[in-house]
């Protein structure tokens, strides 16, 4: 096993001209595919991994304990009441997609920027991308109540000779959202191969090895096939790049192609994009900073990687508060009365307690990420990321209830309440998803090895110059 | 562990050599050595190394068709898409929906955008593998232990295959290991096991034989009958706990589910206070006579069983005093102005409609309906009038609106099928048709007269 | 990597006095008489007169100030991300952002005729206009010709401000090849970015979405700032070729080019995102006080002005022909074709300034105009022009080319795309 050598380097100061090193300690590859595949070939499984999943397990019992009951029962146990149809289940959606959105963002966007810190994290986002998408794609499936005949929404030859229609944004969500995820699952997948075939090398049962083997497809890094690999990558990096920003995109459709007041707005899709990454990259962050203390990849994951991410954070909740900002201006700008008053209802109406929520949590609590010792402690990062989901999950409910609770005519005006089954099904998403978080941890590699040993200094360069 | 396989079968066991492997410690010495072997002339052999080696594809110069994948699963995609979104909502049936058309380009743009995006993806993904000649599920270079643990981890090797023309066992091992790798081996392995793994037979047996069950299902279902009715999992809202129109109540004291509308209600857009224009009266005779009420038809909204409403006093006056409108509303007139004949044309499309089954195309009482029924001599058969019988011409025209609306004699009411403008349109055709019968040379227009007496 | 590059040599004195001196000092002299030109024979021409020249102006102004807002921009985000690679052509970047001294300067003519009442140009600028509904006079307190001022006064202050202290700190490096000057340029980027973006989107507002005062859109400000990249981006390569051709910035390599190429792609993506955006929720929602924008530029049954060809012109020339153009690799590292889309783009970016300002000159109000393009409009580009790249030699002067006190300049001089 590697021995964590205490670095003496703080990798977070900046000397301009000199490349910090990506991953501390000094580690050589060997150290590297050690300190990585130890987790998932130890063959005792950790305590502390038992205590974190008993509980997520069982939340995640829960979630679907509340969604058999309301599919055995009907919508009307969750408290999506007229006026307001779309409430919990399409927040909770909307989130949930947003969250996915950092993980792509890193392995492709960050890619094609060729930012080579992104290789110690990229794997753990990636999965994450791809557990948010799946916990975000059960909500649109239950809320549509009979989900038995969900496969309507696909153009199929029925006996009614319809089809579904492709102008519903709607319609276009099946589309992004399936595509978002199965293009995903593929571009985590590929680059998974070569960490795969380690693991296969390294692993001593018979499960394991036979388990590895399938999954490795039989990779042996040859320079063959890793040059139509990094092909591929670049391939797959670059269409999933507008892949990202137009899911999100789309998901913004669903709310501003509509005519009501707060919904409709051109800076949605941008808007929307950024909220994404600004959750996302949080959800990383609370992820990340307790798993590389835990498992012990505090040398590849390092300060100067939650740097960066709270640097991100920071940048696109920016954007977030610029989106804000121009909304407020041109509602008023517009001198449309309706657009006016929503936005007025947003901030002093029955649900502003929700409205400055989202503010604190997403326009103020980043501000601290202007000092570096805030940037650049796991604490404080985490909690402050905790309170950017927070913040996000409020902003998808500030759009979402407070629009549609007061509609044009004042006969229809509602206020949303939340049911137990609402909850239920918003507490046990989260356990959802960290049991595929944790289950992820415990059998695959964290972090991308291959990707990593890439990145590497290679010692022979600093020492000879003696080109061929 | 490749030169030990105990539990190989008997045949093929000896373990050939498949190729040599030289392994280097670090990057720059390999892509010294590979230029080396390429320049040697071998054609079989590669670099294994655990990253993307950066460099080694300009020695190794083995390109790949892949972006052009690519590009082709872009184009199907795209085009898979447009087309999808087409033929169904544009051609096959087509949806008018927000105000766009059926099929509206810039509405089609994410699915155009999100099928481009997966068809590439899944191209790609595709073509790495299979290019990459994956999945493999027997590789002899990975008997070498060496090779194995190594060139996932921190290794780089260089493996030259014995099916190489260039390959003599000896010779490339020295060759090798003149260029200077920290080590040479000859893969000894097995050739690749021929025969079907112990087991593997059986399971495909056992699947077949599950195969056929569903199909035996289906053909044993399809020729019997069952009187039981079909098990029915999901409800879909088939039984709700309410009460259906027609069904007993006990609630009510008349154990009735369907309930009277309380006395005096009236339907929004029911409101008919125009008695001119809704009933064919006289405004101003109808307000004054309103009060002996003895001309009254039984009242159209009044419910058939309404105990509050007292019987109207039995017509028994022979004598018709009812205040009929002398002359169409003040509405009809107007329409007449605006529209003109397109008015009288839309009379004459409902009177062929409703009135000329019965009385003919041209109103003499000969229609399909009164010629057929004469001929087969019904004797409850009362024979429509001509509307240009003596009796008929004269009426006026608050009479005839009654008439329509309510009937007589055998003619049905058609209050509930024609509305009251389509009812003064047909009139107004009515009117025409009656004139028509009895017009002289004058009442034609001079053009028209002129052109018909050019067609003498 | 198993090519050692060889010790790099780069030439420290290499400026940009001596071989551009005609553009010294021609560009201005012949910009103010290219504005003289264009101005007398607009006046001259009776049924255009001065609102016909206003509306080139703006649009050729439009132009050349995206293409200096757009330089700022990779400035800013070049210290944001710390980026190595383009260490070597910032500088030329810091130069041309300089030229928004001249664009501020080359505005104050149109905040004069605002102050003075005109409304030729800004609707909103007559009172009566503005009363004769009640959704435009509730604008009157941000559309008014004193706060218009006031606004350009900010914006001149932020965005020269800003260009001004990139140019300087940098000079001041070259100097002394302080490491510490990076890092406070780095810190003063971040913020600075703010307030750029705050300073670009409320410009665009206020000299393009206000000129019809009725429409808005949120995304306006963002779709300005995407075709200014685009253009900032073309713009460098253009101009670094051409430093090329006359024996500068000799470092700078194909893999340099590669970047540029690829971000200019990447913008061009960036910016038919952003105006799809606006075009698709528009189209869809369809509210009329939205629509009217679109609708015009669009045409329809009963609007046959031209239009609608221009529209079509702006999709095929800002997205598709690029798109599809730049998308093989072997055409971004290929000189010649990313010179040629580098111009290709440049010409349609004035197009988009086009399409967005010349519908709003509508002289008559019983005849829609369809697009009209004259002598006037070329001399106010070449004016405009003239003044904005003289200026920028000028300022720019004997300082060197390249930022050769940058202590990343030598990761950029290496700089080679994987």
């Amino acid at each position: 096993m590697a021995t964590a050598v205490v670095n003496p380097l703080d990798v977070t100061i900046e000397t301009p001209g000199v490349r910090a090193p990506l991953v501390t300690g000094g580690h050589d590859y060997a150290a590297i595919t050690e300190m990585v595949t130890r987790i998932p070939l130890d063959k005792r499984t950790p305590i502390g991994w038992w205590i974190a999943f008993i509980p997520s397990a069982i939340i995640a019992g829960m979630f679907f304990a509340a969604i058999s009951y309301m599919i055995c029962t009907g919508v009307g146990v969750m408290g999506n009441m007229s006026p307001v149809f779309w409430a919990w289940p399409i927040v909770n959606f909307v989130f949930w997609v947003g969250i996915g959105h950092a993980g792509t963002l890193i392995s492709a966007i960050l890619f094609l920027f060729r930012q080579n810190w992104r290789t110690s994290i990229n794997r753990a986002a990636e999965a994450m991308t791809i557990f948010a998408v799946m916990t975000a794609g059960v909500f649109p499936a239950i809320h549509v109540g009979r989900i038995w005949v969900i496969y309507w929404v696909f153009p199929y030859p029925n006996q009614m000779a319809m089809w579904p229609n492709f102008k519903s944004p709607l319609c276009w969500d099946v589309f992004a959202i399936s595509t978002y995820f199965t293009v995903s699952l593929l571009f985590w997948y590929l680059g998974m191969v070569p960490d795969l075939a380690t693991l296969r090398d390294r692993a001593q049962g018979k499960i394991q090895q036979f388990a590895y083997g399938l999954l490795s497809l039989g990779w042996t890094g040859s320079a063959t096939s890793w040059h139509r690999f990094e092909k591929a990558y670049t391939i797959l990096a670059a269409i999933s790049t507008p892949l990202v920003l137009s899911v999100h995109t789309v998901v913004s459709f669903d709310f501003a192609v509509s005519q009501l007041p707060g919904w409709h707005t051109t800076i949605f899709p941008p808007y929307f994009v950024a909220g994404a990454i600004f959750g996302g990259f949080a959800m990383v962050v609370c992820l990340l900073v307790p798993a590389r203390a835990f498992f012990g990849l505090k040398d590849l994951v390092t300060l100067r990687h939650i740097e960066n991410m709270n640097k991100i954070i920071l940048a696109t909740g920016s954007i977030v508060g610029y989106a804000y900002g121009m909304e407020f201006f041109v509602a008023w700008y517009s001198g449309n009365p309706y657009e006016g008053f929503t936005f007025v209802n947003r901030a002093f109406g029955p649900y502003s307690w929700a409205y400055w929520t989202m503010i604190f949590c997403n326009v103020v609590s980043p501000q601290i990420y202007w000092f570096k010792w805030a940037r650049t402690s796991p604490l404080i990062s985490f909690i402050v990321c905790t309170f950017v989901n927070i913040g996000m999950w409020f902003e998808r409910f500030v759009i979402v209830i407070t629009s549609l609770s007061r509609d044009f005519l004042p006969s229809s005006w509602g206020y949303y309440r939340p049911t137990q089954v609402d909850v239920m099904i918003l507490i046990g998403s989260f356990g959802f998803f960290l049991t595929l978080f944790l289950l992820f941890c415990r059998f695959l590699p964290m972090v991308a090895m291959a990707e990593v040993k890439g990145v590497l200094p290679h010692p022979e360069h600093s020492a000879g110059k003696s080109g061929h | 562990m490749a030169h030990d396989h105990p539990k190989a079968k008997p045949v093929s066991t000896d373990p050939a050599c498949v190729g040599v492997i030289a392994e280097f410690q670090n990057s720059h010495d390999v892509l010294h050595a590979a230029q080396r072997v390429k320049d040697a002339g071998y054609t079989k052999w590669d670099v294994y190394s655990p990253f993307p080696l950066h460099g080694i594809d300009d020695i190794m110069q083995r390109p790949t068709v892949l972006p052009w994948n690519c590009a082709v699963g872009a184009c199907v995609g795209l085009a898979t898409a447009i087309i999808l979104q087409w033929a169904t909502n544009g051609f096959d049936y087509p949806i008018i929906v927000s105000g766009k058309e059926p099929f509206a380009f810039p509405a089609s743009m994410p699915i155009n955008f999100e099928l481009t995006v997966l068809i590439t993806a899944f191209t790609c993904f595709f073509s790495v593998i299979l290019l990459s000649g994956l999945p493999r599920l027997y590789n002899p270079l990975l008997q070498n232990e060496r090779f194995r643990q190594g060139v996932t981890d921190d290794k780089i090797v260089i493996a030259i295959d014995s099916t190489d023309a260039k390959f003599s066992r000896s010779k490339t091992a020295d060759f090798l290991r003149s260029l200077h790798p920290s080590s040479v081996d000859e893969v000894m392995a097995v050739p690749e096991p021929t025969a079907l793994p112990s087991g593997f037979a059986l399971a495909a047996i056992l699947l077949a034989l599950f195969a056929t069950v569903p199909p035996i299902l289906i053909i044993r279902k399809r020729n019997t009958f069952v009187d039981v009715p079909r098990i029915h999992p999901v409800q879909d809202m088939d039984f709700q706990p309410k009460f259906k129109p027609q069904k007993v109540n006990e609630f009510f004291a008349d154990k009735r589910t369907i309930r009277n509308p309380v006395t005096g209600t009236i339907a929004r857009g029911d409101l008919e206070t125009d008695v001119h224009y809704f009933e064919g009266l006289d405004s101003a005779s109808t307000v004054a006579a309103i009060k002996n009420a003895s001309f009254l038809d039984p009242a159209p909204n009044a419910a058939p069983v309404a105990p509050a409403n007292p019987a109207a006093p039995a017509p028994a006056a022979p004598v018709d005093n009812t205040p009929y409108a002398k002359d169409f509303p003040p509405q009809v007139i107007d329409k007449l102005k605006v529209d003109g004949i397109k008015f009288v044309k839309r009379g004459q499309e409902r009177f062929n409609i409703y009135c000329a089954a019965c009385h003919g195309l041209e109103g003499a009482g000969d229609g399909l309906v009164a010629r057929r029924a004469t001929e087969l001599e019904q004797p409850t058969w009362v024979k429509p009038l001509s509307i240009h019988d003596d009796g008929v011409v004269p009426q006026p025209v608050g009479k005839v609106f009654r008439t329509i609306s309510h009937g007589i004699r055998k003619m049905p009411g058609y209050e509930s099928q024609i509305m009251p403008e389509d009812r003064w349109a047909i009139i107004v055709y009515m009117k025409s048709l009656q004139r028509s019968r009895n017009a002289s040379a004058s009442d034609v227009p001079a053009a028209e007269l002129e052109k018909l007496q050019a067609t003498k | 990597m198993h090519s050692q590059p060889a010790e790099i040599t780069i030439d420290r004195q290499q400026s940009l006095g001596d071989i551009s001196l005609a553009v010294r000092s021609l560009g201005v002299p012949a910009g103010l008489v290219c504005l003289a030109a264009a101005g007398g024979l607009s006046l001259a021409t009776a049924d255009r007169g001065i609102a016909y020249f206003l509306n080139a102006y703006l649009i050729a102004f439009m132009f050349f100030l995206s293409i200096s807002l757009g330089c700022l921009f990779i400035v800013l985000v070049s210290f944001i991300t710390r980026s190595g690679w383009n260490a070597g052509l910032r500088r030329v970047a810091e130069m041309v952002a300089m030229g928004l001294f001249p664009m501020m300067i080359l505005f104050a003519p149109i905040a004069l005729l605002v102050i003075m009442g005109n409304s030729d140009l800004y609707r909103w600028n007559d009172a009566k206009y503005m009363q004769s509904s009640e959704l435009l006079s509730k604008k009157l307190p941000f559309l008014n010709a004193q706060f218009f001022v006031i606004r350009y006064g900010i914006y001149a202050v932020v965005l020269c401000g800003l260009a001004r202290y990139f140019f300087r700190t940098s000079l001041a490096q070259d100097k002394t090849g302080d490491p510490a000057l990076t890092l406070q340029m780095e810190r003063t980027s971040t913020w600075g970015a703010f307030l750029f973006a705050f300073a670009l989107t409320f410009a665009a507002v206020d000299w393009m979405m206000t000129l019809d005062p009725e429409w808005y859109s949120t995304i306006f400000g963002v779709n300005y700032f995407a075709g200014g990249a685009v253009a900032a981006h073309a713009f460098l390569i253009v101009a670094t070729m051409t430093l090329q051709s006359r024996g500068l910035l000799k470092n700078i390599t194909v893999e340099h080019f590669h970047d540029l190429a690829k971000l200019m792609f990447g913008f061009t993506c960036f910016w038919a995102y952003t105006a799809f955006s606006q075009y698709f929720l528009i189209w869809y929602a369809n509210i009329p006080e939205e629509t009217k924008f679109f609708l015009f530029r669009q045409g329809g049954q009963e609007l046959q002005t031209g239009w609608p060809n221009v529209s079509l012109a702006l999709i095929i020339g800002c997205f598709i022909l690029p798109f599809v153009g730049m998308m093989a690799r072997g055409i971004r590292r290929n000189r010649n074709m990313v010179f040629f889309w580098a111009l290709f783009i440049l010409a349609t970016r004035y197009l988009d300034m086009y399409w967005i300002i010349r519908p709003n000159y509508q002289p008559k109000a019983d005849v829609l105009l369809g697009p009209t393009f004259g002598l006037v409009d070329v001399l106010c580009l070449i004016g405009i022009g003239g003044i904005w790249l003289g200026s920028v030699v000028f300022i720019a002067g004997r300082h060197p080319i390249v930022a050769i006190g940058d202590p990343r300049l030598k990761d950029s001089l290496r700089h080679k795309v994987a």
